[in-house]
């Protein structure tokens, strides 16, 4: 099987100037999965292979050993592991066959931005219309909402800490929108 | 020059820190808390300006957001900013600003003289004017008024400050930092909702900062202080300070306009954010708004040096500054005197309270009394007299109901009139929100009633005058909005001990006659004073027919500008109640909107500018692109390579060898930009076959199909290729524009009509980067990248799609075509799009391989009579129009678009068809957008025939090519047409739309 | 500017959203028995309510879920959002001023 590299994430060319609280991560194993909730045997065969319960409640993420699962819709959500996702997504059609499913390999069609540190809330605040207050928003939630004009996934994986995931032809944009958000507040640019 | 008016103590301002700044090229200075207005009465600058229609000197009526007349030019250059009220600036080093609408200066104006003609200036007079001649009012009118009458410069260059937005959610919004609103703030704040405290002015306090009050035992400063700092200690409670709450939209969205560096000097205000609008969703909303003094109406009632009873108290107590030396109260209720006392106390002289109610009692009466002023009751201002400045007022006894006062004339010198007309509460928020307002007789002013969203009103606003009602009130209100939103407030506190003199009673009084009736001589009683309407405009309003009070507003500009007649509409109203003889609830209020005061683009276009006014998408070889010398064409939200113009080419050389190279070679396209949903389910193929127009359960696995899409009126909205990657499993490629809306297209059937359906979509447009290249080298260069991969015919035919390794990366090949040549499209994941495009290139260099961009791709296209939906189709256009009943299934019982395609509209034999058109002149490029028509001598207007949908220079031809839709075209090949242009009618031939290679030979190299 | 219900992720700014117009317009079963004044009905004819209306609504930038909203069209008072295939809420007794 042919190794999809060299890598170039989208938003590497402005990355590297980023300021300090915002990064881009390293590529990581995304799969896109829909399926039936109400058939049992969907989620027993995703917990087979993925060992993670999935969410049902929406917005909010489970947390697997080896992979996370972010809530989309009732009959989607999105997996997040280490490494290239071939291998997870052979897991779950293996597991999955025979069920009504959908599973894409969506690693490159989104790439991940890390916010973090004491003003990643007020870029957050400058950036979208959700409401992320800790009262509302903490970790272990997803919310899928608008980062300036772009649709996007915001997941808090700490308490000053998120990850957005943005469609790749929007990260130059998001990236530069967020890097710019944060300059206010006299972080070295 | 020294600060003669400022009194020897007292106010908020800090008096160890002065401050230079600069009026009308003088040099002056104040203090630190003093606003511009308050520096300026200090110096004793009263004449700020001229009248917008008049010319008439004018000067300082209030003190805060309802100045109608002060407004000046703040700052030089980029960054200066027209018509902003003085009231209302800060006052900071180097501050620069000088007087609007006056030539050549504010001491002497030219346009003065327009006061003589005044008789003739009355309402409607522009309208009436300058009607006619018609032609004249472009060319010599309007710019010869907009002179006269203009108010200040807009800025030349961009606006280099940095805005900004912020988004809050919060449980309570309190709206005015009063005492009423320090109050909610408090009550909600203490049971832990998130709030938000919001006020226009520098300090909360309110009307506090302007008046002396003992509350529980303390002053007013310690017991601000007090509010503030437990408000402040509270992690949930946010506090906004020179900030306006300028809207209230639905379902309790308001947006703030937060004022950061506008107070600093210019050096320090480097880098920062200067404005910042506050998005707020709020839970409950508390309006503590305040009101708003009314001025009276009067003879001459505008001079420099006649202000409202209030804004002297302001000046004053707040900014330790005497208005004037010698006073004249002129009100109408009690409040108003404790402006007299309050400027006595501070060493200026009260010469008289003229008091139109003919019988006064109460406690600030008496206490007026008891410093010797005198009062006269039942007594009137019927004229005034001054040049630049007030100097002395004409006061009769009132006769009751009479138009004409013809009792004794007193004069009586000042330097200063204060006047009251009572209050109006500000209800433009609680207005905006679509909530009702009701009259209240005793009050003598409109309160608000039914709101229709969820909000408390609370303070002046809510008709509390009082300010022991004002904390009550205002406490009461903060708990309720907190308790509505789910949160429980502690125990109310015990009520203050106050010490406030009783605010006694008001008797309204409209419009004061003189010894003349209104509109009669010389004298003018004015209403609106920014917009120069008096009495008399409405009273002449009314006699040309105009009744409602929107009609009377439009015609007599009473409420317009940037003040909104906050000073101005309750007279105007009260007046027309007058003349009509109606009830004042029965006339109404104008419609309040957005914004309260103005508000600049700059603010509200926050970082949306530039490059972030809309989001710029870019695909993964984006910089290869620009790194090689791309132009750029907007598609949609993305950035397309246009084309690639090599050193000295002009365009059309570029596409003349872009499009030969393809012809001839090979060229190379980044496709990337199509949209691609994954369809997978039992049902998918059924379901294409419903959505699409063409038929899809028979097509086999590996195989590809373009389809079109129509909506259910039968027009054509999206096409594209489908490939069939299993059984139950498609790849749909959608437009470049079209992927987002055909998605929801697509959901939205599964989601509402076909339930029963077990596909799900899913997008991976940016999953999958595309690099097309094609040409009849195309197979050459891609056998050099996979060596591996059986491209035969045989293997590989027209249509289908191969999985593998291309340039050592995992691939999918599909073999379709939009240039009519041998094509590969080549999909490689999103972040090795450029990896590969570096790899065909260094592949193709010994084909000379030939980047090309979405013109040349049009040119090609074209040349085989391909549509671009949206170029060719404008949602009105059937495949039938297109020519393309080939794909519409006449076997399928049902499918999106079918039942239409019979309707007797879309069966129209005379519809707009697409045809292809050759000019006679094969030089001549039609312009795209031409319009058509069969008979370039038919008199004008032409009857239309039809328009020109694209239209190129075709290299590979040797000659222009177009597209169009004609009516009736598909039988008028053969036909001549005409396109009438500027200065010449260019003649082409009606052909049928594909002009190349109409057997389809190429496709296979 | 609306706060939309999302029946799945509560309420959220309209922006998140895309409108779909009236609600409960099924699709005829089979569009070829309808004479062209029926499709034409089916195709153009749409209410214009003022006063409670259901239209249908797409949380385009959040769950891609497709569902209904009761909303005064003179408020824009929202009664409810109820899935696809749910009943509408029963509706308040008309606003003031609008009927």
């Amino acid at each position: 099987m042919a190794k999809n590299s060299p890598w170039i994430t989208p938003a590497a060319a402005i990355a590297r100037d980023f300021p300090a609280g915002l990064t881009e991560l390293s590529p990581r194993a995304q799969v896109n999965l829909r399926g039936i909730l109400d058939e049992s045997s969907f989620m027993t065969a995703v917990k087979t292979a993925t060992g993670i319960d999935l969410p049902i409640t929406p917005n909010k993420v489970a947390t697997g050993k080896d992979h996370k699962a972010l809530w989309l819709s009732p009959d989607e959500w999105l997996l997040i592991g280490e490494g290239e996702a071939d291998a997870l997504v052979h897991r779950l059609e293996n597991a999955l066959t025979g069920q009504h499913v959908a599973i894409n390999d969506v690693s490159a069609n989104r790439t991940i931005f890390e916010l973090s540190g004491p003003h990643g809330h007020h870029v957050l605040m400058k950036s979208s219309e959700f409401d992320f207050h800790p009262r509302v928003f903490a970790p272990g939630d997803c919310v899928q909402t608008l980062i300036a004009k772009s649709q996007a996934i915001v997941e808090q994986v700490g308490e000053d800490a998120f990850h957005i995931y943005v469609r790749s032809s929007f990260s130059r944009y998001v990236g530069a929108w967020l890097a710019e958000a944060l300059a206010e507040y006299g972080a070295p640019a | 020059m020294t600060q003669h008016f400022r009194a020897t103590s007292g106010g908020r301002i800090n008096r160890r820190k002065a401050i230079n700044f600069t009026f009308n090229g003088q040099s002056y200075i104040g203090y630190e808390g003093d606003t511009l207005a308050s520096a300026l009465l200090a110096n004793g600058v009263h004449l700020l300006g001229r009248s917008f229609k008049y010319h008439r000197p004018r000067g300082i009526v209030a003190a805060g957001a309802e100045e109608p007349n002060s407004m000046v030019q703040l700052g030089e250059g980029a960054t200066t900013e027209p018509n902003i009220r003085a009231t209302q600036i800060s006052l900071y080093e180097g501050l620069t600003a000088s007087s609007v609408n006056v030539w050549p200066n504010v001491e002497f104006d030219i346009s003065a003289i327009n006061g003589l003609f005044a008789k003739i200036m009355t309402a409607g007079f522009y309208n009436k004017t300058f009607m006619w001649p018609r032609s004249l009012w472009m060319k010599l009118y309007e710019p010869v008024i907009r002179r006269a009458a203009g108010w200040g410069r807009a800025p030349t260059t961009s606006d280099p400050d940095i805005y900004d937005h912020m988004h809050l959610h919060v449980e309570v919004m309190v709206v005015g930092g009063g005492p009423a609103g320090l109050m909610a703030a408090l009550a909600a704040g203490r049971s832990c909702a998130r709030v938000l405290l919001v006020d226009e002015q520098s300090e909360f306090g309110g009307s506090l900062l302007s008046t002396k009050r003992q509350i529980g035992g303390k002053d007013e400063t310690a017991w601000i202080a007090d509010m503030v700092a437990e408000l402040e200690a509270m992690p949930d409670v946010t506090l906004l300070r020179r900030s306006t709450t300028f809207g209230y939209y639905d379902h309790n969205y308001l947006c703030v306009l937060e004022q950061k560096t506008d107070h600093l000097p210019a050096a320090e205000r480097k880098g920062k954010v200067r404005q910042r609008v506050w998005h707020v969703r709020a839970g409950q909303v508390v309006l503590a708004t305040g009101a708003h003094e009314r001025p009276l109406v009067f003879a001459d009632n505008d001079r420099p040096g006649i202000m409202l009873a209030g804004a002297v108290q302001t000046y004053v107590n707040r900014y330790g500054v005497l208005p004037g030396k010698k006073m004249v109260l002129f009100t109408n209720n009690d409040a108003a005197y404790e402006a007299a006392i309050d400027l006595q106390a501070a060493g200026g002289d009260v010469v008289a309270i003229i008091d139109c109610r003919h019988e006064v009692s109460g406690e600030l009466v008496d206490a007026a009394r008891a410093l010797d002023i005198e009062i006269l009751a039942g007594y009137a201002i019927t004229g005034t007299s001054g040049g630049k400045r007030v100097e002395s007022v004409e006061v009769r006894k009132i006769q009751k109901g009479a138009k004409v006062y013809t009792s004794a004339a007193r004069s009586i010198d000042c330097d200063l009139v204060a006047m009251s007309g009572g209050w109006s509460p500000v209800v433009h928020l609680f207005s905006q929100s679509q909530g009702q307002l009701h009259y209240d007789e005793a009050k003598a002013c409109f309160l608000p009633g039914t709101p229709r969203q969820v909000q408390q009103v609370a303070g002046a606003l809510a008709g509390q005058f009082s300010l022991k009602d004002c904390l009550a009130g205002g406490y009461k209100a903060g708990a309720d909005a907190a308790r509505a939103t789910g949160f429980t407030p502690k125990r109310k506190p015990a009520a203050p001990e106050i010490d406030e003199p009783d605010a006694g009673e008001i008797e309204p009084f409209w419009v004061v006659p003189g010894s003349r009736p209104i509109g009669e001589g010389m004298a003018k009683h004015f209403v609106d004073l920014q917009n120069d309407t008096t009495a008399a405009d409405i009273e002449l309003a009314v006699r040309e027919g105009f009744e409602s009070v929107e009609h009377i507003k439009r015609y007599t500009l009473t409420g317009f500008g940037t003040d909104q007649g906050k000073t101005s509409n309750i007279n105007a109203l009260a007046i027309l109640s007058g003349i009509l003889e109606k009830p004042i609830p029965k006339i109404g209020t104008t419609t309040f909107r957005p914004p309260y005061t103005p508000v600049s683009y700059g603010a509200l276009a926050g970082r949306n500018l530039g490059d972030w006014s809309d989001p710029v998408r870019v695909t993964s070889i984006h910089d290869w692109h620009v790194n090689n010398g791309a132009l750029f064409e907007n598609v949609g939200q993305w950035k397309r390579p246009w084309y690639f113009p090599k050193a000295g080419e002009t365009m059309q050389e570029a596409l003349n060898r872009e499009c030969l190279a393809v012809r001839n070679g090979v060229g190379v396209l980044d496709a990337s930009t199509l949209g691609k949903i994954d369809i997978r389910g039992p049902d998918a193929a059924e379901f294409l076959n419903r959505i699409y127009t063409n038929a899809w359960l028979k097509l086999g696995v590996g195989r590809v199909r373009y389809g079109l899409m129509c909506h259910e009126d039968g027009m054509v909205f999206d096409d594209g290729t489908t490939a069939r990657l299993a059984d139950d499993r498609f790849l749909m490629t959608t437009t470049t524009g079209g992927a987002a809306g055909v998605l929801d297209w697509l959901e939205e059937y599964l989601q509402t009509e076909w339930t029963d359906l077990k596909v799900y979509c899913t997008s991976v447009t940016e999953q999958w980067a595309t690099v097309s290249i094609a040409g009849p080298k195309a197979g050459a260069v891609l056998k050099k990248l996979a060596p591996e991969m059986d491209i035969s015919h045989e293997n590989f035919p027209f249509l289908s799609f191969k999985e593998g390794t291309v340039a050592g990366l995992k691939a999918r090949v599909f073999r379709i075509s939009f240039t009519g040549e041998l094509t590969y499209e080549i999909n490689v994941p999103w972040t090795c799009g450029q990896a590969l495009w570096e790899a065909v290139m260094a592949a193709g260099a010994e084909f000379d391989i030939t980047p090309y961009g979405t013109e040349s791709m049009h040119i090609l296209r074209a040349e085989k009579g391909f549509i671009i939906v949206g170029q060719e189709t404008d949602g009105t256009t059937t495949p039938q129009d297109l020519g393309m009943d080939w794909i519409v299934s006449k076997v399928k019982p049902d499918f999106i678009g079918k039942r239409s395609f019979t309707r007797t509209d879309t069966a129209r034999k005379d519809r707009k068809q697409l045809v292809g058109l050759l000019t006679d002149k094969p030089d001549d490029v039609l312009p795209e957008g031409a319009q058509l028509v069969f008979d370039p001598h038919a008199p004008k207007p032409m009857p239309m025939a039809g328009h020109v949908t694209s239209s190129y220079y075709s290299a590979t031809l040797g000659r222009s090519i177009a597209l169009a839709l004609v009516k009736g075209g598909h039988d008028r090949k053969r036909q001549k047409i005409f396109a009438p242009l500027e200065g010449k009618t260019v003649t082409a031939e009606i052909v049928d739309p594909v002009f190349y290679d109409k057997e389809g030979e190429r496709l296979n190299g | 500017m609306l706060n939309i219900d999302c029946p799945w992720c509560g309420k959220r700014h309209e922006t998140e959203f895309r409108y779909g117009g009236e609600a409960h317009i099924a699709r005829p079963e089979d569009p070829a028995m309808l004479d062209d004044t029926d499709w034409a009905a089916f195709l153009f004819m749409r209410k214009n309510t003022k006063g409670y209306f259901a239209e249908r609504w797409l949380h385009s930038h959040g769950c891609r879920r497709w569902f209904n909203v009761i909303r005064h069209t003179v408020t824009h008072e929202i009664v409810g959002a109820y899935k696809m295939g749910e009943k509408p809420p029963k509706l308040p007794k008309p606003a003031g001023g609008a009927k």
